[in-house]
């Protein structure tokens, strides 16, 4: 199994498209830091304002601030970075007509599965990784440590100690919201056996959801919980103050049933195809 | 049915529908050890869907698959780990060099695998490509590290798909005398074809298929020495000739044409019309057959298009 693993894993991080979402984030990380760095007086000025009734130690514009506001803009474009490798592992696969070579080999069928799916949550993970060294590691250097100012449902300030704890949290409710979509990416690579429709039915699916779950109309919000972006954005709530483990623990296992919804699905499928391409 | 401890494959009234299509019809054929088999039929025959069926990639509609005496189904690991196939066209991780491609068969392989990649690029010919990424190989190179993958970690049974199809004269005759060289040593190979000079000079068994159905299965050469036909002989003297052969009780029929005789006869019997010549003080500068290898392929196809007996062939 491990050796699979390891197989599945060459097939994908030696592959140039696992890197445009590196570069993506990247490029992503260096523009928001670039943006505030040139804007920085415009910022603090804002920031003082909003912060007036309130004693904040430290500089306000600092590495937690900017990592959180990283997380917002960009954790909303990485389902389709998400989306261009997990459902790549099947159909690109078959598209290409490897998987015929690879399936007449002894591992059993369920082997194989279960070391493509690892590797898209290897993979979800490790982009969720580096876009929090990215953004912390970057603001920690560019704009250094200090209380932690959190917009959105009103405004709270986090000590540096509370800011470390909830970043602790988001990051690990982030990968799992991300590797939630990794599996309904790689049900439709199992699917559809063609290169492009995996990725377009995560996004198409993905921005179903997101109209569902976050358009305010009472008919939708009585439909929304069974739509899994209900469940994808928790990560917030590691932000609030005092922290709703509650909920957080109810979204985070609600997003363990649609993993296994979609990854049981997808085995169903897999397991009983006939590889004809 | 028993399976003899020699019959590497046995196939046993083995179809595959696709819907109401019926893609492989109650076929049932073997495969000895020490074969090299041919797998005959026109495009579209079923003879892919049944290599499909035999490496498990797709699952039988009906029948059996029992490969060196054990059930597909029950010993698909250790049967896979023996054999050796190249289904269709050979397909490759293009952006991947063409050793780290091998590494990753012969890493699902097991064993010792991974020590003979460089044996079977050296095989293939393609050792100073090795590093060289898939997408910068042309058709052929494909073609030859298919059969490469094919033949990682020493396999007992190896199964072609079409082998030369896109290789130049000089490829395919490089690809025969390989097929050839790994019969010597002892893999049982069978290759699908629908070339009956490619089988004619390499394989000692073959079936013919068509429409999913057998038609013919046996030894190559007495199949082929079956066949009738016309034969064109250039002689001197035409008369003396004739009468020489109206004494042949097996001849079909003679005819004079511009600078020889048209004979028909069974082919077995051309040593011995040649010899009944030769020994009337006739002079035979040439004997050609009319009836090319391709038309006897398809005469057989044709006779048996429907459920015509197959005594009633030749
Ligand atoms: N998935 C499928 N659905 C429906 N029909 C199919 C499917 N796959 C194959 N067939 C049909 O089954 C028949 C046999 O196909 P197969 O590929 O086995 O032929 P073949 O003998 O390998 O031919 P070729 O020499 O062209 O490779 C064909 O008529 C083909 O159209
Ligand atoms: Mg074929």
């Amino acid at each position: 199994m491990g050796t699979l693993i390891y197989l599945e894993c060459i097939k994908t991080f030696r592959k140039m498209r696992t890197y445009i979402s590196f570069a993506a984030i990247l490029c992503g990380l260096v523009l928001v830091d670039l943006g505030i760095l040139l804007d920085k007086d415009s910022f603090m000025m804002a920031q003082r304002w909003f912060a007036k009734d309130f004693f904040i130690t430290g500089n306000p514009l600092n590495a937690f601030f900017v990592a959180h506001l990283v997380m917002m803009t960009l954790l909303f474009h990485i389902p389709i970075l998400i989306a261009l490798v997990a459902g790549d592992q099947f159909a690109g696969e078959a598209t290409e007509g490897t998987l015929r070579m690879i399936m007449i080999r002894p591992p059993a069928r369920r082997h194989i599965y279960i070391a493509k799916v690892v590797t898209a949550f290897i993979y979800s993970i490790v982009l969720v990784l580096f876009l929090a060294v990215g953004s912390l590691g970057g603001g920690l250097l560019l704009f250094g440590r200090g209380e932690m100012l959190v917009f959105g449902m009103g405004l709270r300030i986090l000590t540096q100690q509370q800011a470390i704890i909830a970043f602790l949290l988001a990051y690990p409710l982030a990968m799992l919201a991300m590797m939630t979509i990794a599996a309904l990416s790689l049900l439709l690579s199992v699917l559809v056996e063609n290169a492009i429709g995996p990725i377009i039915g995560t996004m198409a699916v993905m921005i179903v959801s997101l109209i569902v779950t976050e358009t305010t109309i009472p008919f939708f919000n009585s439909i929304s919980p069974f739509f899994f972006t209900s469940y994808t954005k928790i990560w917030q709530a590691a932000f609030m103050q005092p922290i709703p483990y509650n909920d957080i623990f109810y979204n985070a296992g609600m997003m363990l049933v649609y993993i296994l919804l979609f990854l049981g699905a997808g085995w169903i499928i897999f397991n009983r195809r006939d590889i004809m391409i | 049915m028993r399976t003899q401890p020699n019959t590497v494959l046995d196939i046993h009234e083995l179809s595959k529908r696709f819907g109401a299509f019926v893609a492989v019809d109650q076929l049932s054929m073997t495969v000895e050890r020490g074969d090299v088999f041919g797998f005959l039929g026109p495009n579209g025959a079923g003879k892919s869907t049944t290599i499909r069926m035999i490496v498990g990639l797709i699952r039988p509609t009906e029948g059996h698959i029992k490969i060196f005496g054990q059930s597909l189904k029950a010993q698909r690991v250790n049967i896979l780990s023996r054999i050796g196939a190249l289904v269709e066209k050979p397909s490759f991780y293009r952006y991947l060099p063409a050793w780290t491609n091998l590494y990753i068969h012969a890493k699902m392989l097991g064993g010792n695998a991974v020590d003979t990649i460089d044996d079977v690029l050296k095989l293939v010919d393609l050792s100073d490509r090795a590093s060289s990424k898939v997408k910068t190989y042309s058709q052929g190179m494909k073609q030859r590290l298919g059969i490469a993958q094919a033949l990682l970690g020493k396999p007992e049974f190896i199964i072609l798909d079409e082998p030369t199809t896109g290789l130049d004269p000089q490829g395919m005759i490089d690809i025969r005398l390989l097929i050839k060289r790994l019969s010597s040593e002892g893999i049982t190979v069978m290759l699908s074809s629908h070339l009956l000079h490619e089988v004619e000079q390499i394989c000692n068994r073959m079936a013919i298929i068509n429409h999913g159905k057998l038609i013919v299965q046996g030894d190559v050469r007495t199949l082929l020495s079956q066949r009738d036909g016309t034969l064109h002989v250039i002689v001197d003297k035409k008369n003396v000739a004739k009468q020489a052969l109206s004494a042949l009780p097996w001849l079909q029929s003679v005819a004079e044409e511009a600078n020889g005789l048209r004979i028909s006869l069974p082919h077995q019997y051309i040593p011995d019309m040649n010899a009944a010549l030769v020994n009337a003080g006739v002079r035979v500068s040439a004997i050609h057959s009319d009836v090319s290898l391709e038309d006897y392929f398809l005469s057989m196809v044709e006779t048996t298009h429907g459920n015509t007996d197959l005594s009633g062939m030749h």
